[in-house]
């Protein structure tokens, strides 16, 4: 098994084959990551692309002070973010047919209480999640799975805490509705 | 189910997730790899080349020049020549060595001092070497004239005198051979010059006998003369020498920017956004020094330009509807179109209708904001420039040293420009060529070079050269609103070749 330290020096040389153990050895784990920052597949894998692209630029940079691992995430992280700015017009959109269903969800409060014994599947949840906004994806992202708080989220993304803190309360719903859904076509189907 | 289970169950179904990207992925990266290495031997490739073509180019012109100057002018190094070669010979050693033993024996009667001796010693000795040189000189015409005539031989030959402005050819047309040997260039002496040749010749000299006073021809085998400065003969006042100089250097790349109408939000932007770069820079030049004075011209190979890290707000207007109860009706916000800021592209605003409403909806307290984004341009500008400078300049000599102050002016021609800027109304990125900005095609530079140079050989130094220049004329046609000119300062180093 080749160390990191090992792979490190031969992308600092350039080396194709160090390159390519790193990509072998890191992507599964941050393409998992772009997934949840993008709208589909697609996008997750241009996310990605550029994410190593960076990492490879940049090898020589990285101090071996911290975790490895931890330095290529905060990448793809900061890498997810930009790509959301280039793309913002397409989601436009997709941001107001989203909202309708928001209105639909908070009618339907019935569910508020239902015990969610069904397990969803990896598909299930990343479908949900793709089906976001951008915005609410993004800020959910950040404070679920990166543990920013709202101040941090709203210094990132140039926004208000009080909009972080709406969207990733509009976030929250939608998901539901979308999980509620997928459970219902479940217990249908048993 | 409540909205915070949402996290847990996304906590959890994400937390060991992993999934392996497509193949066709790492192709992708493989093929962008390729091209930054591709890039990024593009840069090395292109110095390697232009300092091979700048190498080429000086020792090709100074192959020429060299070669074009050297039948012209004076060998002062050859008469040397002539002289050792005439102490080295054993016949006139043994006179020199018996003519020198003679004279002390008879300055050793006057009962002068010891240094004294020596000084007169060495001042007649050289006056042996130049009789024995004269002798040996004029054996050598006799001999050739012996030899000339014996063979029916019609020479021509053409001398040249010291400079290249007084350089008029001398043709002899006959098979005898001229020395010249005036004292001055007075009618009367040019007159007795001629009349003093020692055979029947006819001589045509246009140039000022002054300028060949007191000098030779020399004869070698192929019927080939010089015009020689014999030893002990009157120098020359002027000191003139012709170099070609080869540096390579780095500079500091200022930029300063004028707004010539309202465009100082511009102006200001780029100036907190812009910074220095250093450039390299490859220069050859010709140097032609008389006396202290000097005059430089040349062609350079010169680069300006900036980093820049430009950040363009996009303003992203929230496109939710809201809720909105005015006097206990609830007022819904629904968007029906998109408007485009006719200012900027990149912004775009809802349309939005009220509609009264009826409804028990929860109503949402806050109004989501304005989103703003960031979009930055990292970049660097670069704008390759030949330029032909033209230098006055003061020199002085110290020992080996060599300190030299030139200024003047120098032209510019811009060959190549890449990069992108801010445009003038700051509401886009540009690229930076002449397809979208008014790029001036020419430029004008005020140059103060500074110089010292060693001397580690006859012919060559290594030389020094801080400078300052600055742009005179703006970056951008009189049309652009903007008026944006480069100053840089930075040092060449590399070798000057005297020619002469």
């Amino acid at each position: 098994m080749v160390t990191d330290k090992k792979i490190i020096s031969g992308c600092v040389e350039g080396d194709r084959v160090a390159q390519r153990e790193l990509y072998e050895k890191y992507s599964p784990a941050m393409y998992a990551i772009c997934i949840r920052y993008s709208k589909d597949r697609f996008e997750a894998e241009d996310i990605l692309h550029d994410t190593f692209m960076k990492v490879y630029l940049n090898m020589k940079d990285f101090r071996n002070e911290g975790s490895f691992e931890g330095w290529i995430k905060r990448i793809v992280i900061n890498t997810a973010l930009n790509h959301k700015q280039k793309t913002k017009n397409n989601n436009y959109h997709q941001n107001f047919d989203n909202i309708r269903e928001t209105e639909i969800l908070d009618q339907n409060n019935e569910h508020e209480n239902d015990e969610i014994d069904i397990e969803f599947t990896k598909d299930e949840l990343v479908n949900a999640i793709h089906d976001l906004p951008c915005g609410y994806r993004t800020v959910f992202n950040l404070y679920v799975f990166e543990k920013f708080k709202h101040k941090e989220i709203s210094e990132k993304l140039e926004i208000t805490e009080s909009t972080s803190k709406s969207q990733l309360r509009k976030a929250r719903i939608l998901l539901k509705k979308k999980l509620l859904n997928e459970t219902i076509v479940k217990k249908l189907a048993i | 189910m409540n909205l915070h289970d949402i996290d847990k169950i996304y906590e959890n179904g994400f937390e060991s997730f992993k999934e392996p990207p497509p193949a066709a992925l790492w192709e992708r990266l493989d093929n962008s790899l390729d091209a930054i290495a591709t890039a990024y031997k593009k840069p090395i490739a292109a110095w390697l080349r232009n300092s091979f073509f700048v190498l080429v180019g000086a020792i090709i012109m100074s192959v020429i020049i060299y070669f074009s100057t050297k039948e012209k002018y004076f060998n002062i190094q050859s008469q040397n020549a002539i002289t050792q070669n005439s102490t080295q010979n054993p016949q006139i050693k043994k006179t020199i060595s018996k003519t020198i033993t003679e004279k002390e024996d008879n300055n050793s009667i006057t009962g002068q001092k010891t240094n004294e001796k020596a000084n007169s010693k060495t001042q007649k000795l050289n006056n042996y070497k130049e009789e024995i040189v004269e002798k040996s000189y004029q054996n050598k015409v006799t001999k050739t004239q012996t030899y000339n005539q014996k063979n029916n031989l019609n020479i021509t030959f053409i001398a040249k005198a010291e400079s290249k402005t007084t350089a008029k050819p001398i043709v002899q047309e006959t098979n005898n051979l001229g020395m010249i040997d005036s004292e001055s260039n007075n009618k009367q002496n040019k007159k007795d010059f001629f009349a003093n040749l020692p055979c029947p010749s006819r001589v045509k000299a246009n140039f000022p006998l002054l300028e060949i006073y007191n000098t030779k021809l020399q004869l070698n085998k192929r019927n080939e003369y010089k015009l020689q400065a014999p030893t002990g003969g009157k120098k020359n006042t002027h000191i003139t020498s012709l170099a070609v100089d080869l540096t390579i250097g780095a500079s500091q790349i200022n930029n300063s920017f004028k707004s010539k109408e309202n465009f100082e939000t511009h102006t200001d932007y780029r100036k907190a956004n812009e910074s220095q770069i250093f450039t390299p820079s490859y220069n050859l030049s010709l140097k032609y020094t008389f006396d202290h004075l000097s005059i430089t011209t040349g062609l350079s190979y010169a680069n300006y330009g900036e980093k820049t890290n430009y950040q363009i707000d996009n303003l992203l207007y929230d496109t939710i509807p809201y809720l909105l109860k005015i006097d206990d009706i609830i007022w819904e916000y629904v968007l029906v179109g998109y408007y485009q800021d006719p200012n900027n592209s990149d912004i775009w605003y809802p349309i939005v209708e009220a509609q009264p409403k009826d409804t028990t909806y929860s109503i949402w307290t806050e109004r989501d904001t304005i989103i703003k984004t960031i979009n930055e341009y990292k970049n660097k500008n670069s704008y390759s420039y030949f330029e032909v400078p033209v230098l006055v300049g003061y020199s002085i000599n110290h020992k080996r040293f060599n300190f030299e102050l030139s200024t003047g002016i120098s032209f510019g021609f811009l060959t190549k420009s890449k990069g992108y800027i801010l445009s003038a109304t700051n509401s886009e990125i540009v690229e930076n060529s002449k397809d979208y900005l008014p790029l001036n095609k020419t430029s004008l530079n005020f140059l103060l070079v500074g110089g010292v140079s060693y001397n580690f050989s006859k012919r060559f130094s290594i030389i020094l050269q801080p400078y300052y220049k600055k742009q005179l004329t703006s970056m951008f046609e009189s049309s652009y609103p903007i008026e944006q000119k480069y100053s840089s300062y930075g040092i060449n180093g590399g070798i000057r070749f005297l020619i002469k």
